[in-house]
């Protein structure tokens, strides 16, 4: 075994090309690969989380996304729901005012008052677990409104 | 900076046989910069064909002269400063500034870097998820190409990574070369485990508050690269802290030390990367037999690999980014690239070969897409008067 030590070695060594090679040719393939494997996605806390329903309001839409919790070994008490209008071929209307039903329970549990020019925005809860408004930003010509959340006891 | 000295023309081989050796590089980077297609425009083949001369010029040196880090070191800093020019530019054109908004984060445009790795791993092991505000696999330095990146030159070179692929670590290297003498002498060996506190401090906090604490608060590369829009004290704080890093440690004590500090004193991923030096079939060794304990390569190492504890045992520490400056400097030549399992002492030009063609040509790679874009900026600026289109 140890004989065979010196030319493993050196035939390890040159296999350094070839992977190096191997890294940069097949990049794209081995990202896509490591990525369905590992099943890895951007976290919640970044991305508003996966969207839940979609609202068609003619000249927008709404996304209503999956509220995110999300800890490194459980839910969090606190965490966000997010909220995104989309605009379509032409901008968003100057002032929006929606009702969102983050949990599904054919109930709205706020309202979101935005004036899309100034970007300001009011909260008006239905639900004790809303605490307030989180962020409002502007990608483009859509919006994004993040509204903290208590955790469900239950 | 990369010229052939007395020195050199001592150990240099012949002609013939150094442009033997360049020919498979000249082959393999030719391959490469081809791949993308060749550009239509005069500029754009000029910058080119600049770039590939460039390239393989310092390569040509390195096989000449048999010495390695001088050339590794003209390119690695030149890597550095076209990255910087490439990427601001870049982030000018599409963004219109260097600022990174919340909007840009929401939507994932914000590129990803393997200064970022250590942090994402035991948030990715628990929730599957990565923390940082960028893109699996659309655009420009999509996370899961920049982790394939990081594996692949892990696998291949180990810490090597810090000096032969990293595109922030000529940036240290260029001002470590200011400097004809170091005013800063002694540095205390303590201060080399704090780029392994830091590592942990920014691993459990990440993990803790699932983001990526470093880039928020101590990333001195945001100086140079893209940071947060001043919306909030807290904000201004983090600027103020990453700007007087990046003059402290990137600038100032590589003039004062002749050292990489960011690199040696600061760096969590390059302590991080560090482990990766265990399983790299590659490493630095020092013949007892021929060391005169000189501690030249003591006194040049730019990450504060070698001590005389680690003379004495033969190797430099785990933190080596396998440069080649001891082993350039060696009057005796103790101090010689190896590969693990092979005798020691025996064949140093055999092992150097092996490990400088892969290295070099992944800092070929890495180098030519960012020196022939700031070539092309460059040329931009000259004849438009803006480096933006």
């Amino acid at each position: 075994m140890s004989r065979l030590k010196a030319p493993m070695a050196y035939v390890w060594a040159l296999m350094a090309v070839p992977i190096v090679l191997a890294t940069f040719i097949g990049m794209n393939f081995w990202a896509r690969k490591l990525v369905s494997f590992t099943k890895l996605k951007v976290s919640p806390w970044c991305t508003g989380g996966d969207i839940t329903s979609v609202v068609d309001r003619g000249t927008y839409e709404t996304h209503v996304h999956r509220p995110v919790f999300g800890g490194l070994f459980g839910p969090r008490a606190r965490g966000f729901v997010q909220v995104t209008l989309k605009a379509g071929d032409g901008s968003l209307p100057a002032s929006i005012s929606e009702e969102i039903d983050f949990n599904g329970d054919d109930s709205s549990d706020f309202r979101i008052d935005l004036d899309t020019e100034t970007n300001e925005a009011s909260l008006e809860s239905h639900n004790d677990r809303v605490i307030g408004l989180g962020e409002v930003l502007a990608p483009g010509k859509d919006r994004v409104i993040r509204v903290t959340l208590r955790r469900d006891a239950n | 900076m990369a010229r052939v000295s007395d020195d050199d023309k001592g150990h240099s081989r012949s002609l013939v046989k150094a442009i033997l050796l360049t020919l498979p590089m000249l082959l393999l980077t030719g391959f490469m910069l081809s791949g993308v297609g060749l550009p239509q425009e005069r500029m754009q083949q000029v910058a080119l064909t600049i770039t590939y001369v460039f390239i393989n010029g310092m390569f040509f040196l390195m096989m000449y002269t048999r010495r390695t880090n001088r050339y590794r070191s003209t390119l690695f800093v030149v890597y550095s400063l076209c990255f910087v020019i490439s990427f601001i530019s870049n982030l000018v054109e599409t963004r219109g500034s260097m600022v990174l908004s919340h909007e840009d984060m929401v939507q994932g445009d914000t590129p990803f870097c393997h200064m970022v790795i250590p942090m994402v791993i035991i948030p990715a092991a628990f929730t599957r998820t990565i923390i940082f505000p960028g893109s699996m696999l659309e655009g420009f330095a999509a996370i899961g190409t920049m982790l394939v990146l990081w594996l692949g030159a892990s696998i291949a070179l180990g810490r090597a990574w810090c000096s032969w692929g990293c595109f922030y670590g000529g940036l240290d290297e260029g001002f470590s070369c200011i400097a004809k003498k170091p005013i800063i002498k002694n540095i205390s060996k303590k201060w080399t485990y704090l780029p392994f506190a830091i590592l942990l401090v920014i691993v459990l906090t990440s993990a803790a508050s699932l983001s990526p604490t470093y880039c928020g608060w101590l990333c001195p590369f945001k100086a140079v690269t893209e940071f947060e829009e001043i919306s909030s004290s807290t904000v201004l704080l983090q600027t103020i802290i990453f700007f007087s890093l990046f003059i402290g440690l990137v600038i100032i004590l590589p003039i004062l030390t002749k050292r990489r500090t960011q690199c040696g004193l600061f760096c969590p991923i390059g302590a991080f990367q560090s482990f990766t030096n265990k399983l790299n079939i590659f490493d630095v060794r020092i013949d007892p037999e021929k060391c005169s304990k000189c501690n030249l390569c003591s006194k040049v190492c730019p990450t504060f690999s070698v001590d005389s504890e680690s003379i004495d045992a033969g190797k430099p520490r785990i933190t080596c980014t396998k440069c080649g400056k001891c082993v350039d400097s060696c009057p005796k030549e103790a101090v010689s690239f190896h590969i693990k399992g092979t005798p020691i002492g025996l064949s140093h030009e055999r092992a150097r070969l092996l490990f400088v063609y892969p290295a070099f040509l992944f800092l070929s790679i890495m180098a030519s897409g960012m020196v022939f874009g700031a070539l092309e900026r460059i040329s931009l600026l000259v004849t438009t008067g803006s480096m933006i289109r």
